[in-house]
Formats: C-alpha cells, structure tokens, sequence
C-alpha cells in the first residue's frame, strides 16, 4: 500500500469518510451544472407552446424533449465525477493496484445468480414500503408519472439507452464508490458494521425522502453481497438488476388485471408475502455458501 | 500538515470529543431551538390568520372587531409586535449557536493539547466571561463588515435617486471591494473564537492574535475552510433532508391532496396547507444549526493547531496515532487553561 495515506499511517475510516462527502458534493455540483449545459445546448424547449394543458402536462413534454440531454449529462457525469475521481483518490491515496483493492471481479457464477433472485424476491417488499409513502401522501398518479419521465422509454432503442444509463453505469460507477471503495475501505476498521453504515449512507445519497427507507436497504444488501463475496460482481449484477427491472416496467407498463404494476397504488401484500420469506431464504443460503470471510486484506505494498 | 493530515486529525478529534461536545450544543441549543421555532410559528400563523379573515370578512379573532381590509391599526401593531419577537428568537438562536460552538472549541482545542476536560467544565467556560467576550467581539466583526458595505451602497442609492451614474457605477465598483475586504477580513479573525475560548484572549487581542495566525497563510486557510465548509453542508443537508421532510409532511399531504382533487385554493386551502410550515421550518433550520455548531469548531481546531505548528509554537506532529493523541512535543499550549 503505497498511498500518501497509507504511507502517512493514517486513519483509513477518515479517508473513506472523506471521499463519501468529497465525491459527493463534486458529484452533485457537476452533475447539476452539466445536466444545465445540456439543456441550455439543446436549444429552446417547444414543450410549452405545443403541449395543451395544464402544468403537469407542460412539465412532462418539457422533460421528454430534454431528456436525451440530460440522460447524457447523468451518464457522463457519473464516470467523470464519481468513477474516475474514486480511483484517483484510491491511486493517490492507497495503492497503484485500484482493482484489486475494490475488488473488480465477476465472483461465481453461483454467488452472482443467488444475489440477482434476492434482488427480484425483495422488490415487491421494497416497492411496497415507498408505495406506502406515497399512498398515504396522496401522491396523484400524474405527479409519479411526471417524476418518472426521464427514466420512461418510448422505443426499444430508447429502452436500451435507458438501460446503459440506469442500469449499466450506476452498477459499475456507483458500486465502485459505495461498495468498492468506501466500503472496503471502512471494513479495515468496523468490519461487518461497514455494511450497514454505507447502506445507509447510500440510501441518503439518493437524497429522495419517499425512497430513503428502501434504497437503505437496498445498499444494505448489496453491501451484504460484496461483503460475504468479497467481490464487485454480485452487487453489480444485483444493482444492475434493480434498476433494469424498473426500467423495463416503466416501458411496458405491464397489467396485473387492472393494476398497473409500474405505477400501482399498492402492491398486493400478498406478493409480498411470497417473495419476501423468497428473498430471505435465498440471502441466507447466500450466507452459507460464501462461508467465513471475516478480516479484511489489503493489497499488499 | 497536509490536507489528508488535516482530514485525518479532524476525523480522530470527532471520534474523541464528539459526545461531550454534542451534549454541550444539545444543552445550549434546544432551548434556543424552542424559542425560535415558537417565535417562527407564532409569526407565521398570525399572518396566515390575517389572511384568512381578510380573504372572508370575519372579525378579528384577537379583539373581536370587525377586519377592516385595509389594516386596522391595532392589527399592524401586533403583526409588529410578532415580527420583532421572532427577530428577537431569531437573535437567541443565533447567540446560542455561536455560545455552543465556543463550548465545542474548548472541547476541542483541550483535546489537541492533551488536556482532559469534561462536557460541563467546557460549558461552564463557555457560558463565562469569554461568552460576553466573544458577543462583543462578533458584533464589532458584524459591525464593521456592515460598514464597509455602507457606504457603497449609500452612493448607489444617492445615485439612482440623484439620476448620477458615475456615483452608482462607484458604488457598484465599492460593493465589490467591500465583498473581497469582508471575505480578506473573515479569513484573517477567522480563530477569534479560539484565542478567546482557549487562549483567553480579550476581545481586541483575539482579533490581533487571529490576524497574527493567518497571516503568510491567508490562502491556505481560505481554500481549506471552504472545502471543509462544503464537506460540513453536504453532511448538514443529506441529514436534514429527510428531517425536513417529516417536520413538513402535514404540508405535503395537503398540498397533493388539493392537487389531486383540483379544488379552487381558498383562504381555509392556505390555513391547512400551511399551519405547519413555521414548527417545520423552525424545526429543520434548528437541526441543522445544531450540527452546524458541533462540526465547524471541530475542523477549525484542527487548522488553527496547524497554523500554531506552523509559527513554531508547537514541533510538527511525527504521526496521528490514536484518537486523543495530543500533537506530539511539548511545550504545553500557552496560556495553560485556568479553572
């Protein structure tokens, strides 16, 4: 570990601490000055004047007519401004050898397939808990729809570039910060509590109060998956799966008789009840077939 | 010491010192936080009163007469009277958050020089001569930051109201001198609190003291301050989100549900939708001024023992060590802190 904060016998839980809040106020900041270039060089909207209508209407047109421009900007922005700044930091600070040290590898096939089946048995229970905001906030389903616009695809080339952009980029920008690097960093001082501090911070990050509870535990397991499998792959391809599932729902908009899955009220509670005791079971046999991977070590120097 | 050495010493001294000086800005700030978030919604829900008796016509609930649209004397003296008491709560949580963060910075600055102090020693120092000390010497700052804006701004308006330009365009050029002379000057008495809360520095001395550290380093400081200050915002903001959330919730259902149902907003619409917003907004601002007090002193210890070691008061530090570990070599920090 040839880092200056390795080499200067330094805290490694500040360093992790320090890249969550540094990264993430770099992140933020760009992300929102350069989502503003690309709408402001896309050119002027035509939303308002050919949409009739009233504000949600206007609002939903506008977005669509920005939203190649600001899908780029996220996509852009999540490489420029969490992935490459992370492994800067990780060179500068740590080690030359960046992969090893986060970990970048595919796992078994096995830990990866076990880790995508508890990602779709616990979504019904995840949806569910942010429904039950909703609901009780008397979300109109005008509003979701309307948040939801830039995440909608209208095309299969559309839903493909949705999946690069939603799916593919946060698995590998964002598990390489969250999990990665933060996580295995502060793994070399409060081990498994890593995982559950980081989850959360991860849910915090998303900065959506409907969603905090949710997206926590989401970070929760995915931190789980890295954790036990000491590797990138099984909560890339569980935060991959997430997030393309949404997606897909969104473009299909599949019905459940007259429930409109991608946008229900309610999830049945009896979906629920199925998928979750599914959910657990399989991250319980998750447990055990990773075994005993307590301690944590780092790349040698 | 480097960046990450200031990163990393401020992470140990959190791990060190962060319950008793989270106690301390706990003790100081609720009963500010009480008195600002009463003052803020009893403001509040006076004017949102007003609104509703004059959208209907009713009698004034606080003296039973009859509303007169245009503003009834007595209503304007009571509006007066609220709007000066939430100033006035406003002030108590403003002198209570910097009487905490003077607590923290005892707590802190103990801690860098290896003196074990407790939560309600540090509060009492805090709440002593040094609290009158540091009020005077914030308002003397405020003072003459305000003066240094005065007087542009004075030339501006004489010039708008006198049609000379070149007045206003001196004004406007004065504006932007005055803004870099308060930022220079920030920068420079930016450890009174330190030469006053450890030091005991009177409040003239704080301020030499303070330009004394600064100085040969005023950019160092400044860039350090304000990336750890944007650190400390992210942290304030990622925690109160969801605080600010919950505190507004009531707000929120109402707003969504006169979405939803498409009704004509009217003056009872405005009383439900935003009763709640003073209690909220009062009570996130009171959060955030809470963590506010307890993470700035902490890094701003942390730098003002670099720029010691870098004056030579004290030999470089060899390394971090543990949390607690004072930086290494005597001498003890001069003055040696009194009971």
């Amino acid at each position: 570990m040839d880092g200056s904060w390795e080499q200067g016998n330094r805290n490694p839980s500040a360093a992790a601490v320090f890249a969550l809040l540094g990264i993430g106020v770099l992140y933020f900041n760009a992300q929102s000055f350069l989502a503003i270039i690309a709408i402001v060089l896309s050119g002027p909207s035509a939303g308002y004047s050919e949409v009739s209508g009233g504000f949600l209407e206007q609002f939903v047109a506008v977005i669509r007519e920005y939203s190649t421009a600001i899908r780029i900007a996220l996509l852009i922005s999540q490489y420029l401004f969490m992935l490459l700044p992370v492994v800067w930091l990780i060179r500068r600070w740590h080690t030359q050898r960046v992969w090893e040290y986060v970990r970048f590898s595919f796992g078994s096939p096995k830990e990866v397939g076990l880790a995508v089946l508890a990602t779709l048995a616990i979504m019904p229970a995840g949806t569910f808990i942010a429904n039950e905001f909703t609901r009780r906030l008397n979300i109109p389903q005008e509003f979701l729809e309307a948040g939801a616009a830039i995440f909608t695809a209208h095309s299969p080339a559309e839903l493909l570039f949705l999946i690069l952009v939603v799916a593919v980029t946060p698995a590998i920008c964002e598990e390489v910060f969250f999990r990665g690097y933060a996580q295995r960093t502060l793994e070399r001082s409060i081990d498994w509590k890593s995982v559950l501090v980081v989850g959360v911070v991860f849910g915090l990050y998303h900065m959506q109060p409907l969603g905090l509870i949710t997206l926590s535990i989401l970070g929760i397991v995915f931190g789980f998956f890295y954790y036990r499998s000491r590797s990138l792959g099984p909560p890339m391809a569980a935060h991959f799966t997430n997030n393309a599932v949404i997606v897909v729902l969104l473009f299909l908009r599949p019905k459940v008789g007259e429930m409109d899955v991608a946008y229900a009220e309610q999830i049945p509670l009896w979906w629920v009840a199925v998928s979750l005791p599914v959910g657990l079971a399989t991250l319980v046999l998750y447990h055990r077939i990773t075994g005993d991977r307590s301690g944590s070590a780092v790349p040698a120097a | 010491m480097k960046l990450g050495d200031i990163f990393d010493q401020t992470f140990t001294l959190i791990g060190s010192t962060w319950s008793r000086a989270l106690l301390v800005c706990v003790i100081i700030l609720v009963p500010a936080s009480f008195v600002f978030i009463g003052g803020m919604d009893s403001m509040v829900g006076y004017l949102l009163d007003l609104g509703t008796q004059a959208a209907e016509g009713e009698p004034d609930v606080w003296s039973g007469e009859e509303l007169d649209p245009a503003f009834s004397l007595e209503t304007a003296f009571t509006l007066l009277a609220r709007f000066w008491l939430f100033i006035l709560a406003l002030c108590v949580l403003i002198a209570a958050t910097f009487l905490a963060m003077l607590g923290v910075t005892i707590i802190a600055c103990a801690e860098m020089a290896g003196v074990d102090i407790s939560w309600s020693e540090a509060l009492r120092r805090s709440l002593g001569i040094r609290a009158v000390r540091l009020l005077v010497q914030l308002v003397l700052q405020g003072a003459v930051f305000v003066a240094l804006f005065l007087i542009p701004f004075l030339m501006i308006i004489g010039g708008a109201a006198s049609d000379t330009l070149w007045l206003s365009l001196f004004g406007g050029l004065g504006v932007a001198v005055a803004a870099f002379a308060t930022i220079f000057l920030a920068i420079r008495w930016a450890f009174t609190m330190q030469a006053i809360g450890w030091e005991e520095e009177d409040v003239i001395g704080a301020f030499q003291r303070s330009w004394q550290l600064v100085s040969q380093n005023w950019w160092r400081v400044f860039g350090i301050l304000i990336l750890l200050g944007l650190l400390e915002d992210f942290v304030v903001s990622i925690i109160t989100m969801p605080i600010y959330f919950l505190a507004m919730w009531n707000m929120f259902v109402e707003i969504f549900h006169l979405a939803g149902s498409g009704a004509e907003p009217g003056p009872e619409v405005h009383q439900s939708v935003f009763s709640s917003i003073g209690l909220g907004l009062g009570l996130t601002i009171s959060v955030s001024m809470i963590l506010s007090a307890f993470l700035t002193p902490l890094y701003t210890a942390v730098l003002y023992y670099d720029l010691r070691v870098r004056r030579g008061e004290f030999p470089p530090p060899a390394s971090t060590g543990p949390a607690g570990t004072p930086l290494p070599g005597s001498p003890a920090p001069s003055p040696a802190p009194t009971a």
